[in-house]
């Protein structure tokens, strides 16, 4: 070997090492780290309301309002049977309602779908959300819908709007599908179907609206 | 270093010497009667080859230099890539547990947060005052964002740090959200940007979690890990450092291994080139260089041989022509008495003409083979080393007078004298007067008269010439006419002179420390030209 190519070879090798040793903290990209925080949100589900409005990039934003106890107490539920009563998760035994009270709670939902339509509060509009969905006279009506087919469990809803839906933009379509869901089923897993007085938009469920 | 260098370096005689036991079987001895053979057969020690040959020469790319960079370079190597591999591994197992701890201890305290939605700014500020008192591993800057809603531990209501990227990750509207990192270099100081977003279960906990649009973020400096991280590089350079000083001690280790033999060789080459053929190396242990020296004694023991071989049938040739003139002349001398006789004979007028021719002839040819004899003679010494000098500070114009008036080479019409007078010399009067002799005469046998001879100072020497009017010397002629029986036409086979005569004067000359020349002048004529210092 040349005394030229042996001096190339070492800085060569000694170059290779600068890579090796940039000193100091280096900038990185965004790295995924674990997963998100999983927080509690008052008021407690019992008595809360979700409705699904729009954040300032057209992110679907939920907010939970107080809605007072959709079930009446308990105690001055007249004609049943304390055997008809069924268990309240969040409260444990003492806390049992009945089914039906439940039931007939539940026809309060068309309720929130007003409330959704009305838009955001006060302090909603001050948080910078906004609604998609269009003004007008007319009530939404939530109903069940016979399943036919599917996996087990499987629930369809059915929402009637008295305004036009084939139009709606994607944003719109998920307050109106998610509000649904979750004033029907707890588990946010129904699929709803919108129709409005123009045709119906296809059977989807919340998360897929993402 | 270097007297040690000489001890291990020794000659044969030194060695015999030290042993007590005088083995010396030199040229010297075999000089015969040669009573001045002390010279020994080392010819003219040139001081100048000594001093370079015994100075410890520094160069800039020797075997030592090259060595010590070449274990320099492995160490700097060997110790960076350590160094560099030791840096990395640590600095990111640094940054790794600073980020885990982090981010895992943010989400936790996120996850203890009660909220409403959308939040009430008051509230919200209470909750990221609370984190940001909990940072782990220190405090940090806490932010919160909700739709338009901004909300921040510190004064100012969001971070210039957090960059988009890490916002829309946040953000992102996926089915799985994920708390995200970033490591952001603002104005050299490093931030670690963390963004938690937070979910909440709509109704039940087995509801698939929904994002609430609210978003912490927190930003902790980095200066504590830099000042780790910096502490680990200076850490890596003092150990780098000092490990490079002690790769100095193998590679200086390693070169002199190298180095030591590789002098004594050298030395050993070098005391073969000045005659001392019985230098030896010590060939100890068993790698290539003491091969290299064991082949070297191998080789200086043969030529030793060699030379020694030659001579002593060198010395056997002259010994015999010493010899073979020692023994002509004891019959010579009878002969040479017995020819003045018949010369008177030849003369007188007693024998008849063809008679009295052929003893003349008898009795001149006697006179030249004595006359050879004794050339020969005087060679021979010469080559035995035996001609003495007995030197004597004389007149040099003097010397050259008196040289011309014992030959009676006084006519001026034969012999033109232009001698300067007062150089004083220090000659051996007896073979000074054989030199201008033989040139004189020469000139006067084989150039033309008139024969100039000068005699003058020049500089540190002083200069005798002999010029002749002759045809002067053929060039081919003119390198050879020192030679012994050297003959100018071959086809002259007799000549006046013995033949040796121009070789004799050049020894005698050589003798002196001078130097004789011969040459033709331009203007026509032969010009010989002896120096010899002053």
């Amino acid at each position: 070997m040349t005394r030229r190519r042996a001096a190339v070879a070492a800085a060569a090798a000694l170059a290779g090492l600068l890579p090796l040793a940039a000193c100091g903290i280096q900038e990185s990209d965004v790295v995924e780290a674990g997963g998100a925080a999983t927080v509690v949100v008052s008021p407690i589900p019992e008595t809360r309301t979700v409705l699904f409005f729009l954040g300032p990039q057209g992110r679907s934003v939920p907010v939970v309002r107080e809605s007072g106890p959709r079930i009446p107490d308990p105690t001055s539920l007249p004609g049943h049977a304390e055997d008809e009563r069924v268990p309240l998760d969040e409260f444990g035994p003492g806390y049992e309602i009945d089914e039906k009270a439940l039931a007939r709670a539940r026809a309060a939902d068309d309720k929130v779908i007003a409330a959704l339509l009305a838009g955001p509060n006060e302090a909603e509009a001050a948080a910078g959300l906004t609604t998609a969905l269009p003004h007008g006279p007319g009530i939404p009506h939530i109903q069940e819908e016979k399943v036919t087919g599917g996996p087990q469990g499987r629930r369809l809803l059915r929402l009637r709007t008295p305004f036009k839906v084939t139009d709606l933009p994607p944003g719109a379509v998920r307050q109106l599908v998610c509000t649904t869901v979750y004033a029907r089923d707890r588990l946010g897993l129904a699929e709803v179907t919108v129709t409005g007085p123009d045709g119906s938009l296809t059977p989807t469920t919340c998360a897929d609206t993402l | 270093m270097k007297t040690r260098v000489k001890t291990r370096v020794k000659t044969r005689a030194e060695a015999g010497a030290e042993a007590g036991a005088e083995t010396r079987t030199g040229p010297e001895r075999e000089a015969g009667h040669a009573p001045a053979a002390g010279h020994g057969p080392e010819p003219e020690p040139a001081p100048r080859r000594r001093r370079r040959a015994r100075g410890p020469r520094r160069r800039p790319f020797g075997l030592r230099t090259r060595l010590v960079l070449a274990f320099l370079l492995v160490a700097a190597v060997g110790c960076g890539t350590t160094a560099a591999l030791t840096y990395r591994a640590a600095r990111n197992a640094i940054l790794e547990q600073t980020q885990d701890t982090a981010v895992s201890a943010f989400r936790e305290q996120v996850e203890n947060m009660r909220t409403s939605l959308p939040p009430e700014a008051e509230t919200l500020k209470s909750h990221v005052l609370l984190i940001a008192r909990q940072g782990k591993p220190r405090p940090w800057r806490v932010y919160a964002e909700y739709g338009t809603l901004r909300v921040s531990s510190t004064d100012r209501p969001t971070s210039s740090v957090i960059t988009p990227e890490l916002r829309a990750r946040a953000n992102a509207s996926v089915a799985t959200p994920h708390g995200s990192f970033q490591r952001v270099v603002k104005n050299g100081t490093p931030y670690l940007t963390m963004a938690v977003p937070a979910l909440f279960h709509a109704f039940a906990k087995e509801d698939a979690a929904q994002h609430t649009g609210l978003v912490y973020y927190a930003v902790l400096e980095l200066d504590e890990e830099e000042a780790n991280i910096e502490a680990m590089v200076a850490a890596a350079r003092d150990g780098a450092l000092p490990a490079l000083a002690v790769a100095l001690i193998p590679a200086l280790l390693a070169a002199r291994g190298v180095l030591r033999p590789v002098r004594e060789l050298r030395l050993a080459a070098h005391n073969m080139g000045r005659g001392r053929l019985d230098t030896r190396i010590q060939a100890k242990g068993s790698d290539e260089l003491s091969d290299l020296a064991r082949t070297f004694n191998e080789s200086a023991a043969a030529l030793e041989r060699s030379v020694a071989e030659l001579r002593r049938a060198e010395a056997r040739a002259r010994r015999f022509a010493s010899d073979v003139s020692h023994e002509l002349r004891t019959p010579l001398a009878g002969m040479l008495a017995v020819t003045e006789v018949l010369d008177e004979d030849a003369d007188s007028g007693t024998l008849d003409s063809d008679t009295a021719r052929a003893v003349r002839l008898i009795s001149a040819e006697t006179g030249r083979l004595a006359v050879l004899v004794e050339d020969l003679m005087e060679i021979s010494r010469f080559d035995a080393r035996a001609a003495e000098l007995h030197t004597d500070e004389v007149d040099a114009a003097d010397c050259v007078r008196k040289t011309l008036q014992n030959r009676h080479w006084t006519d001026p019409a034969a012999v033109v004298q232009d001698l300067v007078p007062g150089i004083r010399a220090r000659l051996d009067p007896r073979r000074f007067d054989v030199v201008v002799a033989n040139l004189v005469g020469n000139a006067l046998r084989h150039g033309g008269a008139p024969v100039t001879v000068r005699v003058y100072e020049a500089e540190d020497h002083f200069v005798t010439e002999v010029s002749d009017r002759g045809p002067g010397i053929h060039p081919d002629v003119l390198p050879h006419v020192f030679d012994r029986f050297y003959k100018a036409d071959p086809a002259r086979t007799r000549s006046a002179g013995s033949g040796l005569g121009l070789a004799i004067t050049l020894e005698n000359v050589r003798l002196h420390g001078g130097t004789v020349e011969a040459a033709n002048d331009p203007g026509g004529g032969a010009v010989f030209t002896v120096r010899i210092p002053l």
